[in-house]
């Protein structure tokens, strides 16, 4: 598939998002658990993944990544949040929206006490590892000046 | 007389798992001399059938060669009828499989001119590292080189790839860019180098350059950061998904693709911890795949993303004598193996060869492994891959405290010998 093709497949899929929310069958959004071995070999689940905006890492500054409950109208819930939906990721039914940039953590906080929201976190940026990282900004900082 | 009862019974008993397509003059070469092939009955096929078999098609069961455990018979076919005979049998509705018995692969050697550095595949101390610090690629090799259909796939979760490159032309069976970068070629260079550790050819460019863990598995390039390095986490779940193919769903969840490959490699790292890429990874393991990530370059014991969840092999990276690279994350509560990653040589974009260090390098000596894996008969899913990718492991200085299992050795994880 060009990419030409994968971006018409995604704006068509964004055009059409509403309808095709409300064909996608919503699996239970609930994070599960896994089993991981810690230092002292106990089993224990994996660390949950936290929301908020922890120290440290990397958002896209300007996004949030969302699951909505089934049968919600993302398109209003987003309004609702000053946001609006500009991404998804088809296959896990999350959407990423876009909202001001520099407000993610209040988004992100926002967006989790909303009950049509199953969960809402950053759109964090990895990196490959031996890329230098010297710009790299925390998540929910403010743009630097003319980026 | 005793030893030499064992070797035999051990070659016999590894017999299937060099049937792995191999370059055709080195078999061509092998079958002038065979006339026996392995043949395998599907459960529940009486006796009485199976000698019917053998009778229609010519063959005689060598029964005292017989590999009992595995319900494996060795059958002679004739010189220079074993391919004939192989395609014979397994048009037959009774056959499980039939296959050759492909010992002529013992002690292959790749003829890339920089092979000989290569210490991660054969360490001879070349590099003034320790002998044997390494994968034991050849000794793997001599069980299977991989293969090019697409179970052996390879996804490359990266900056993308230079397909032109000669060491990695041809590879690339499949692509996608889930990034906004405006071409799926790679630009940074990372991308590039992952694949050529992972599978670079060992017979283009007529012999030049180096060889890959897997040479001959095929590649995937999976755009998911952009041409700063920069891997946005829904670019890396949607290539995740489009890997195992699980971009679009139907109205009941189900995945609308073809699984595209069963060994995902991500040499990429973030700190966030986040549901939407743990749910992807869940998502991939459960559709069959196993997935290799970085453990990250910090020298530290701070876990990293995607490498931190459970269903990801997380690789620390080791140096020529098998210890700890300086750089590399650490810590046996999430670090699962350690694998070569200090002085790696690979592909780079200028369409030559450079050495690069770090936990990036390390990841795709498993991911290929997963790759050699699959191109056995050995697994049927991927926990088994895992698993033996894992348990295979050499329990180096380090096992227990800096990561759980060991550093890879890909000869031990697809059943060879003298490894």
């Amino acid at each position: 598939m060009t990419d030409t093709v994968r971006r018409i497949g995604l704006a068509v899929i964004l055009a059409s998002l509403v309808g095709a929310v409300a064909l996608v069958a919503v699996v239970d959004g609930q994070a599960s658990v896994h089993e991981v071995q810690t230092a002292d070999g106990q089993a224990t689940p994996d660390a949950a993944p936290t929301s908020q905006g922890a120290a440290g890492f990397e958002c896209v500054p300007d996004q949030v990544l969302v699951k909505f409950r089934p049968g919600t109208d993302p398109a209003a819930v987003s309004a609702r949040h000053g946001a609006t939906f500009t991404g998804a990721i088809v296959g896990l039914d999350v959407h990423v929206l876009t909202v001001p940039a520099g407000t993610v953590p209040e988004k992100v906080a926002a967006l989790s006490a909303d009950p049509d929201v199953v969960y809402a976190e950053p759109n964090g940026i990895a990196r490959v590892p031996e890329a230098q990282s010297g710009a790299a900004q925390p998540c929910g900082a403010a743009p630097a000046p003319g980026s | 007389m005793r030893v030499s009862v064992i070797v035999v019974a051990l070659l016999l008993t590894l017999g299937p798992l060099f049937a792995a397509p191999g370059s055709a003059e080195a078999r061509d070469k092998d079958e002038k001399h065979q006339e026996e092939i392995l043949v395998k009955f599907k459960e529940g096929v009486s006796e009485a059938v199976e000698q019917d078999v053998h009778k229609t098609k010519g063959g005689e069961v060598k029964k005292e060669k017989e590999i009992k455990g595995l319900g494996v018979e060795v059958v002679k076919v004739g010189k220079g009828k074993t391919e004939a005979k192989i395609q014979e049998y397994l048009q037959d509705p009774n056959v499980d499989y039939a296959e050759a018995l492909g010992i002529g692969y013992v002690d292959w050697a790749p003829g890339d001119a920089m092979y000989a550095q290569q210490w991660s595949l054969n360490n001879t101390g070349q590099n003034g590292g320790k002998a044997d610090a390494d994968i034991d690629g050849p000794r793997a090799w001599d069980v299977t080189r991989g293969a090019s259909n697409s179970r052996s796939a390879i996804a490359i979760l990266d900056t993308g790839i230079n397909e032109a490159h000669p060491d990695l032309a041809g590879k690339v069976v499949d692509r996608a860019n889930w990034t906004f970068a405006p071409t799926l070629n790679d630009v940074y260079g990372h991308g590039t180098h992952v694949s050529g550790i992972a599978a670079a050819s060992t017979t283009a460019g007529g012999g030049s350059g180096i060889a890959g863990v897997c040479p001959d598995c095929t590649l995937l390039n999976v755009k998911v950061c952009d041409d700063s390095g920069a891997c946005n986490y829904d670019y890396m779940a949607n290539g995740v998904l489009w890997a195992v193919g699980c971009e679009w769903r139907d109205g009941a969840g189900n995945c609308l693709s073809p699984v595209r490959s069963r060994s995902i490699n991500l040499s990429i790292t973030g700190t966030f911890n986040s549901i939407t890429l743990r749910d992807v990874i869940n998502k991939a393991w459960s559709r069959g795949a196993v997935v290799s990530c970085a453990a990250g370059n910090e020298g530290s014991t701070t876990q990293v993303y995607p490498a931190g969840y459970a269903n990801c092999i997380a690789v620390a990276a080791t140096t020529n004598a098998d210890a700890r690279a300086s750089f590399s994350n650490y810590g046996s509560g999430w670090v699962d193996v350690a694998a070569p990653g200090e002085g790696i040589l690979s592909t780079v974009m200028s369409g030559g060869y450079e050495s690069w260090n770090g936990t990036s390098m390390a990841t795709p000596h498993v991911a290929a492994t997963a790759g050699l894996l699959w191109s056995t008969k050995l697994c049927s899913n991927a926990s088994c891959v895992r698993n033996r990718i894992e348990s295979q492991a050499d329990r180096i200085a380090g096992t227990g405290s800096q990561w759980s299992k060991g550093r890879l050795n890909a000869c031990r994880a697809v059943g060879g010998t003298q490894c």
